[in-house]
C-alpha cells in the first residue's frame, strides 16, 4: 500500500476535514499510549496518521449546561489535576489508578472510551457517572451516552468520520450523591483488572433513590448493570449491599460467556467462578464507599 | 501548527498547510538534551527507534514494545514519557532528555550518583528509564514520600530485581537536596 | 531505610561500589545491540503459527515486494548449516530443533528470517510472509493424549544415578505419622528486560557476534560447528549483558541464521528479536509435578522420604533438572528413595532458569515439610531442627551446614515466636494474616577458569577473562579481589571480561563464577607477588625502596604479567583445554565427596483479605550463609533480588499454555506478570557468617542463585497459616483461595 502520511493539524476543523476526506483510511492518534503501538508493530495501517493531541479545542476543561466538560485530548494527569473532575470520586480513583505515570501523562479518557476493551477502568467509572460523548465530524455533532458508545470488544457507535471532541458528566445537584470505583488486581501496578466496580449512590433519608453501577473485566465490554440498580432502588444502603453480592453472580455469570479474554485459557473456569464470586463484594464495596462519602458530607 | 514539522524538500504546491507528504522524509525538529536539532525520520517510526538508531543514543532501550517495561523511558517537555509509544513526529517542537543529557559537565547527576551509592543497579538494563521516572518525579516534587517514589516508579520493570535499593537511591537524593 | 549495605562481619568483604556502575547510570555501557556498526541490515525474524505438523507451502512474494527487503531466509537456504547436538549447561545448542522446517517441532519456530534495509521493512515483510500449514494436533503438556511419557525402563535407567538409601517404603508403611501430598509447579519465562539480540559481521573469513551471553567460549565454539568453519575464526564479544537467568547460556537458533544471512549479504546484520518471540527462540523454566511420601516419628525425626518428580519436556531432548539430588539430601532422612519421569509433548525445549533444579523441588520439598509439622502439631522450625544433620541418609557428610543458624537468626529478625500456630488465628480486620517459613538452599558448583592479570610499575592492574558479569556483580568483586591480592587502591584495577579474544571463563551458570574465576585470579596474583618478591634486595645505583617503582627498577622490566589456570580439585586435568573448547565442566555440589551447599531461611508475613482473596506479602526476611562473603552490597543485591523472585514465582509467575495449540497466551511483559516496585514492601537481608575452606580456594560458595528458592514454599506455608487453604499448585492466585 502508499506510504502513511502523518498529518499534525492545527485545530480542530482542519481535523475534521482530513478526517473526512480519508474516513477508514485514517487513524486517530491521540496520546498514543494504545494506538501508536499498534501503528508500529504493523498492526495498524492506515494512509493517514491523523495527530489530533495538541488541537486546543480539545485540550480544554471546563463546565456548563449542568454537566462537567472535558476536551478529548485531556490527559489522565489533566483530569487529576483539576478539581472539576475531581469531584466526581470515581473518576479519580479509577484514573489514579490507570497504568503508570508516564502513561497518564499521554493517555486520555476519550482515548480509552474510543479503545473499548473490557477491561478500561475510566469505562466504568464514566458509566456509573452516566457520561455522555459528544462525537464532532464535519457535518455536525451528536451526543452519545456510554452504554451505547461501546457496542463489542475494541468496536464503538463513531463513524469513521467522527472523533470524541469531549465528554460530558452530568452535575447532579445537591449534597446527597457520592461516586465510588474500586478495582481488584494481582499486581499492585499497571496491571489489567481482574474486576472493578463503579457506583454512583443518590440517597433519599437513608434509602438508595437512585444508584448507578457499572461493573468493569466482567464482559466483552463494561457492563451497565441495570438489573441490579432496580433492585437496589427503594432499600436502604445496608440492604442494598446484600442484595448487590446475591444477585451478582448470576449477572456475572450470563455475561462472563462473551468476555474473549477467557476463551482459551485453560484457567477460564475457575477464574470466572472468582469473579461470579468477588465481584458482588467489590460493587458492595463501592456502594458502601459512596455511602460513606455522603456522610462525610463529600460530594 | 506545522512549522516543527517540515518537508525534507518541500514540493511546489503544498495545498493543505497541516499535510506532510511521507513519500518524503519527515523532517522533525526538537531540542534533545539542550540542543536544538532537526532529523529525517519516517512518519510511523517511534521516538526510540529515532534515539537508537538514528541519532546513536543507545542509553535509551528498548524491551518490550507495547509500553510494559519502562526502559525507553525519556523525559518529554519535563515528564517521563514511554520513547516506544510515541512518534518522533509527535515531539516536534518540545523538549527530550535522554539518560545521556542527564550528566552535567565536571559530573554525573546526584541521581546517577544515588544508584552507585546503595547499590541499585546491577544488569543495569532498566537503570536508565528508573533514573529519568525519577528525575521527572523529584523535578516535580523535590520531597516524594516512599509511596510517591514507588508510584512513580511503578511503570519500570526491575527485573534483578533490586526495587528496594532503587527507592532506596531515589529517597537518598530527595533527603540529601534538602 | 539505611540497610544498603550489610556490615561486613567475619569472613566478609567491603560492599565497595559496583565497578560498573558509572556505565550503566549514565547510559555509556554498550551492550551488545548498542554497539555500532556501520550500514547493518535489519533482521525480522518469522515463527511459526503452529505448533506441530509441516509447512506446505511459504509464498515471499508479497513480502519480497516491500521497498527495502534484501532477502529472506527459509529452510531451502540454510541446509549449510550443520546440526548441533543439544546438551544442556552450554556444552551443546539449547535445542535440537534448528531446522527452519518444513517440519514444525513447536509453536513459535523460527521459519524464516527477512533482511531490509530498514528495521521497519524487514518486520512489515515478515508480517507478508504467507505461509499454509498442514496442521497436527499437538501435545501441549502433561496430561495430553499424544504426550509421551517416559517408559519405565528409561525412568529406572535415571534413577540408578539418582539418590537412594535404605527400604524407604518399609519404613514408610511402619512410621508413626505419615504424609502423601502432591504438588505442581508451572512453566515460566526468564524475560530478562533486555532481549534476544544478535549482530553478526564479517571480515574476510573473520566473524565477530556481538551478543548477549553467559558463555561467550561456549557460543563461539558452538557456532563454529553449525557454521563448519574454524572456531579461531570467530569472536563473541559480550561485555554487558541485560539479565540472562540461564536464557543466554546456550546457543539458540538465531545467531547461525544471522551470521550466515550476513555472509549473504556481504553486509553486517543485526536482529533484536521481539518480546513476544522471546518466549519460544529460546528456553524456559518447564512446568513440574511432584509426589512426596514423607514417614515420621512421634518426634518428628523423619524416617522415609520418597520423593518423584515429573517434567516436561520438549519432544527431541530430554532436557531435566533432576533436583531429587537436592531434595533427598537436605535433612537427615532415614531411608530415601526417589524417582524423576520425563513428559515429552511438542514444545520447545526448557533450559536453565535461575536455580534449575531447587525451584520446583525445595518447594515441593518445603511444601511437604510444612504438612508434615502440621500433622505432628509440631512448630515448623522445629521440626527442622529435629532433622537437621551433617550427613544425609546415604552417609555423605557436608562440607560446612549452617541452617539452623539461619533459621535461628531469620526466627528472631521476624519474631516468630509471637505467632499462634492454628490457621487463621492471627487476624487484623478484614485481613487474615499468615505467617511461614522454608529452607533456600543452592548447591555449590565448582568449575575451571583461566585468567590473565597485568600489573605496571605505576600499580595499575588488568584482569582480563572471558567470563560474565550478567548483573551478579562479577566486574566489582574481581577489582576487588585483584586490589587485595597484589595491594593497590581500587581504582586502579581495571577488569576486561566476556569476550573470547581473553582467557576462556566458566559459564555464568550455576553460581560459579565468582569462586571460579577468583580462584584463578588468585592464582595468578600470587604468581606476581611471587615474581616482585625475586627482585633483588638492590642493585647497583638503582633505588633500594620497596615502592612498586623501585622493584620493577630493580628487575629490570615493564610490567608483569600472569596467565593462570584453575582446575578444581578433583577435577579433570583437560578442564581448561575442554573450557577453550567451549565444555564447561561443572562438579561439587551432591556430586563430589561432600556435600556443598549455600543454606538459608526465609519468613514471611501475607496478609489475605478475607472476602476478596487479594494477598500482600508486606515483609520477608532471608538469613543466609555462603561460605566467604565477597561483598556485601552485591551479596545482598543477589539475594534481596533473588528473593523478591520468590515472591513473584509464588504469586504472579506462568507462563499459560493454549492447551488446543500447545501456544503460550500471555507472551508479553503485560500478561505475564512480575511484581512492580509497589508489590514490594519490606526485604530484610542478613549474612550468617561461615567459613568452608573445602568448597574452593576462596572458600565463596556462590549466592546469586539461592535467595528464589524456598520463598515459594514460605508464601504457600503462610498463605495455608492464615486461610487454612493449601495451595498445592503455583501460582497461588486469589482465584484458588476461595474455599
Amino acid at each position: 500500500m502508499a506510504q502513511t502520511e502523518f498529518f499534525r493539524p492545527g485545530n480542530l476543523a482542519a481535523a475534521l476535514d482530513l478526517l473526512d476526506q480519508y474516513r477508514e483510511q485514517a487513524v486517530i492518534v491521540n496520546g498514543g499510549t494504545d494506538i501508536v503501538e499498534r501503528i508500529a508493530h504493523g498492526g495498524v495501517r492506515r494512509a493517514a496518521i491523523i495527530y489530533i493531541h495538541e488541537i486546543p479545542e480539545l485540550r480544554g476543561i471546563g463546565e456548563g449546561d449542568g454537566f462537567v466538560r472535558i476536551g478529548g485530548a485531556v490527559t489522565y494527569n489533566d483530569i487529576l489535576a483539576s478539581p472539576l473532575c475531581c469531584q466526581f470520586t470515581a473518576l479519580e480513583q479509577a484514573v489514579k489508578e490507570i497504568g503508570s505515570p508516564s502513561i497518564r501523562v499521554r493517555g486520555t479518557p476519550a482515548g480509552n472510551l474510543g479503545t473499548a476493551v473490557p477491561a478500561g477502568d475510566c469505562c466504568a467509572a464514566m458509566m456509573a457517572l452516566d457520561a455522555e460523548v459528544v462525537a464532532a465530524s464535519r457535518q455536525g455533532e451528536r451526543a452519545i451516552k456510554l452504554a451505547d458508545l461501546i457496542i463489542d470488544y475494541r468496536r464503538t457507535a463513531l463513524a469513521a468520520n467522527e472523533l470524541i471532541r469531549e465528554i460530558r458528566i452530568p452535575v447532579v445537584p445537591g449534597g446527597k450523591t457520592a461516586s465510588a470505583f474500586l478495582r481488584l488486581t494481582s499486581r499492585k501496578g499497571q496491571d489489567i483488572a481482574q474486576a472493578s466496580a463503579a457506583v454512583r449512590l443518590t440517597l433519599d433519608g437513608d434509602v438508595c433513590r437512585h444508584a448507578v453501577i457499572a461493573m468493569g473485566s466482567v464482559s466483552k465490554v463494561t457492563v451497565r448493570a441495570y438489573s441490579l440498580e432496580k433492585a437496589v432502588a427503594g432499600k436502604t444502603v445496608a440492604d442494598a449491599a446484600e442484595e448487590i453480592k446475591a444477585m451478582v453472580p448470576a449477572e456475572v455469570a450470563l455475561r462472563a460467556a462473551d468476555n474473549p479474554a477467557f476463551a482459551a485459557r485453560p484457567t477460564a473456569n475457575i477464574e470466572r467462578q472468582y469473579k461470579e464470586s468477588v465481584i458482588g463484594v467489590i460493587v458492595a464495596r463501592a456502594m458502601m464507599t459512596a455511602y460513606g462519602k455522603i456522610l462525610a458530607g463529600e460530594q | 501548527m506545522t512549522s516543527d514539522v517540515q518537508l525534507a524538500t518541500r514540493p511546489a504546491d503544498v495545498s493543505a498547510r497541516d499535510r506532510v507528504d511521507a513519500a518524503k522524509n519527515l523532517v522533525v525538529s526538537f531540542v534533545l538534551n539542550g540542543k536544538p536539532l532537526s532529523v529525517a525520520v519516517a512518519p510511523t517510526e517511534l521516538l526510540a527507534d529515532t534515539l537508537r538508531e538514528g541519532l546513536g543514543l543507545t542509553g535509551t532501550k528498548v524491551a518490550c514494545g507495547t509500553g510494559d517495561c519502562g526502559t525507553c523511558t525519556a523525559i518529554l517537555d519535563g515528564e517521563a514519557v514511554r520513547s516506544c509509544l510515541m512518534l518522533t513526529a509527535m515531539v516536534a517542537g518540545k523538549t527530550v532528555e535522554t539518560i545521556e543529557g542527564l550528566a552535567g559537565e565536571s559530573d554525573i547527576h546526584p541521581i546517577q550518583q544515588a544508584f552507585i551509592d546503595t547499590g541499585a543497579v546491577q544488569c543495569g538494563y532498566c537503570t536508565p528509564g528508573m533514573i529519568l521516572a525519577a528525575k521527572a518525579l523529584l523535578d516535580e516534587n523535590p520531597k516524594p514520600s516512599a509511596d510517591d517514589i514507588k508510584e512513580a516508579i511503578s511503570g519500570n520493570l526491575c527485573r534483578c530485581t533490586g526495587y528496594t535499593k532503587i527507592i532506596e537511591a531515589i529517597d537518598k537524593v530527595a533527603n540529601a537536596v534538602a | 531505610m539505611a540497610r544498603a549495605a550489610p556490615k561486613p562481619q567475619a569472613n566478609m568483604g567491603p560492599p565497595v561500589p559496583r565497578y560498573d556502575g558509572r556505565a550503566k547510570v549514565t547510559g555509556d555501557a554498550r551492550y551488545p545491540s548498542d554497539v555500532p556498526v556501520a550500514s547493518p541490515a535489519f533482521a525480522f525474524l518469522v515463527t511459526s503459527a503452529i505448533a506441530k505438523g509441516r509447512i506446505v507451502r511459504m509464498d515471499l512474494a508479497a513480502a519480497q515486494a516491500v521497498p527495502g527487503v534484501l532477502d529472506i531466509l527459509t529452510a531451502e537456504d540454510t541446509r549449510e548449516l550443520k546440526h548441533v547436538k543439544f546438551a544442556a549447561g552450554g556444552a551443546g545448542a539449547s535445542t535440537s530443533i534448528q531446522g527452519l522446517g518444513p517440519d514444525i517441532d513447536h509453536d513459535g519456530q523460527i521459519v524464516a528470517v527477512v533482511l531490509a534495509d530498514s528495521f521497519e521493512a524487514a518486520r512489515e515483510a515478515a508480517h507478508k510472509v504467507d505461509i499454509t500449514y498442514a496442521a497436527e494436533e499437538p501435545a501441549a503438556t502433561f496430561d495430553a493424549t499424544n504426550a509421551r511419557e517416559e517408559s519405565p525402563e528409561e525412568v529406572g535407567e535415571r534413577a540408578k544415578k539418582l539418590p537412594k538409601a535404605g527400604d524407604a517404603a518399609a519404613a514408610l508403611a511402619s512410621a508413626e505419622v505419615t504424609i502423601d501430598a502432591q504438588y505442581a509447579t508451572p512453566a515460566q519465562h526468564h524475560n530478562a528486560i533486555e532481549l534476544f539480540t544478535t549482530t553478526a559481521l564479517w571480515s574476510g573469513d573473520e566473524l565477530t557476534i556481538y551478543e548477549p551471553s553467559q558463555f561467550v567460549f561456549g557460543l563461539k565454539n558452538n557456532l563454529a560447528e553449525r557454521l563448519g568453519i574454524d572456531a579461531e575464526q570467530i569472536r563473541v564479544v559480550s561485555p554487558y549483558v541485560g539479565g540472562a537467568f540461564g536464557s543466554k547460556a546456550q546457543m539458540t537458533p538465531r545467531t547461525a541464521l544471522i551470521a550466515l544471512a550476513a555472509r549473504r549479504l556481504g553486509r553486517p546484520v543485526k536482529l533484536v528479536s521481539t518480546r513476544d518471540q522471546a518466549f519460544t527462540i529460546s528456553t524456559y523454566r518447564a512446568e513440574t509435578r511432584h509426589r512426596i511420601r514423607m514417614g515420621a516419628r512421634r518426634d518428628g525425626r523423619i524416617t522415609a522420604f520418597i520423593h518423584e518428580g515429573w517434567e516436561l519436556t520438549s519432544r527431541p531432548d530430554p532436557y531435566s533438572v533432576a533436583g531429587v539430588e537436592d531434595s533427598a539430601r537436605m535433612y537427615g532422612f532415614g531411608a530415601v528413595e526417589t524417582r524423576v519421569t520425563l513428559v515429552h509433548a511438542d514444545r520447545n525445549t526448557p533450559g536453565f532458569m535461575r536455580s534449575p533444579p531447587v525451584v520446583p523441588y525445595i518447594y515441593a520439598l518445603e511444601s511437604a515439610m510444612d504438612e508434615l509439622a502440621l500433622e505432628l502439631g509440631m512448630d515448623p522450625v522445629e521440626l527442622r531442627r529435629a532433622n537437621n544433620s551433617m550427613r544425609d541418609a546415604t552417609g555423605k557428610e557436608w562440607s560446612s551446614r549452617s541452617l539452623m543458624e539461619c533459621y535461628d537468626e531469620a526466627a528472631a529478625a521476624f519474631g516468630w515466636k509471637e505467632r499462634t500456630a492454628r490457621p487463621g488465628s492471627m487476624r487484623d480486620g478484614d485481613w487474615l494474616i499468615g505467617w511461614g517459613c522454608a529452607t533456600a538452599a543452592y548447591p555449590t558448583h565448582l568449575g575451571p577458569s583461566a585468567v590473565r592479570v597485568r600489573l605496571t610499575p605505576a600499580g595499575e592492574v588488568r584482569v582480563q577473562v572471558a567470563a560474565h558479569d550478567i548483573g551478579t556483580g562479577l566486574y566489582t568483586v574481581l577489582a576487588q579481589l585483584a586490589a587485595d591480592e597484589l595491594g593497590v587502591p581500587l581504582d586502579m584495577v581495571r577488569v576486561e571480561l566476556g569476550d573470547t579474544a581473553l582467557p576462556p571463563g566458566i559459564v555464568a551458570g550455576g553460581s560459579v563464577s565468582t569462586a571460579a574465576t577468583g580462584s584463578a585470579l588468585v592464582k595468578a596474583c600470587a604468581a606476581i607477588r611471587e615474581r616482585l618478591t625475586a627482585a633483588p634486595a638492590q642493585t647497583t645505583g638503582g633505588p633500594s625502596g620497596n615502592k612498586l617503582e623501585d622493584v620493577f627498577e630493580r628487575l629490570g622490566i615493564g610490567a608483569i604479567e600472569e596467565y593462570a589456570e584453575f582446575i578444581p580439585e578433583g577435577g579433570k586435568p583437560d578442564a581448561i583445554a575442554s573450557l577453550y573448547k567451549g565444555k564447561p565442566a561443572l562438579g561439587g555440589g551432591s556430586h563430589g565427596e561432600k556435600l556443598m551447599y549455600a543454606l538459608g531461611a526465609e519468613f514471611v508475613e501475607v496478609r489475605v483479605h478475607a472476602l476478596t482473596r487479594e494477598i500482600r506479602v508486606p515483609r520477608i526476611v532471608g538469613a543466609f550463609a555462603a561460605g566467604r562473603i565477597m561483598n556485601t552490597r552485591t551479596a545482598r543485591s543477589q539475594l534481596m533480588g533473588g528473593m523478591i523472585w520468590g515472591i513473584s514465582s509464588a504469586l504472579h509467575e506462568a507462563t499459560e499454555i493454549d492447551r488446543r495449540h500447545a501456544r503460550y497466551i500471555n507472551d508479553n511483559l503485560a500478561d505475564y506478570l512480575m511484581p512492580v516496585n509497589a508489590d514490594i514492601r519490606d526485604v530484610e537481608v542478613i549474612l550468617v557468617p561461615e567459613e568452608d575452606s573445602e568448597v574452593n580456594p576462596i572458600g565463596a560458595k556462590g549466592l546469586g542463585e539461592l535467595g528464589n528458592v524456598g520463598t515459594a514454599a514460605a508464601i504457600t506455608n503462610a498463605v495455608h497459616h492464615a486461610t487454612g487453604v493449601r495451595i498445592r499448585e503455583l501460582p497461588v492466585r486469589l482465584e484458588k483461595l476461595l474455599g
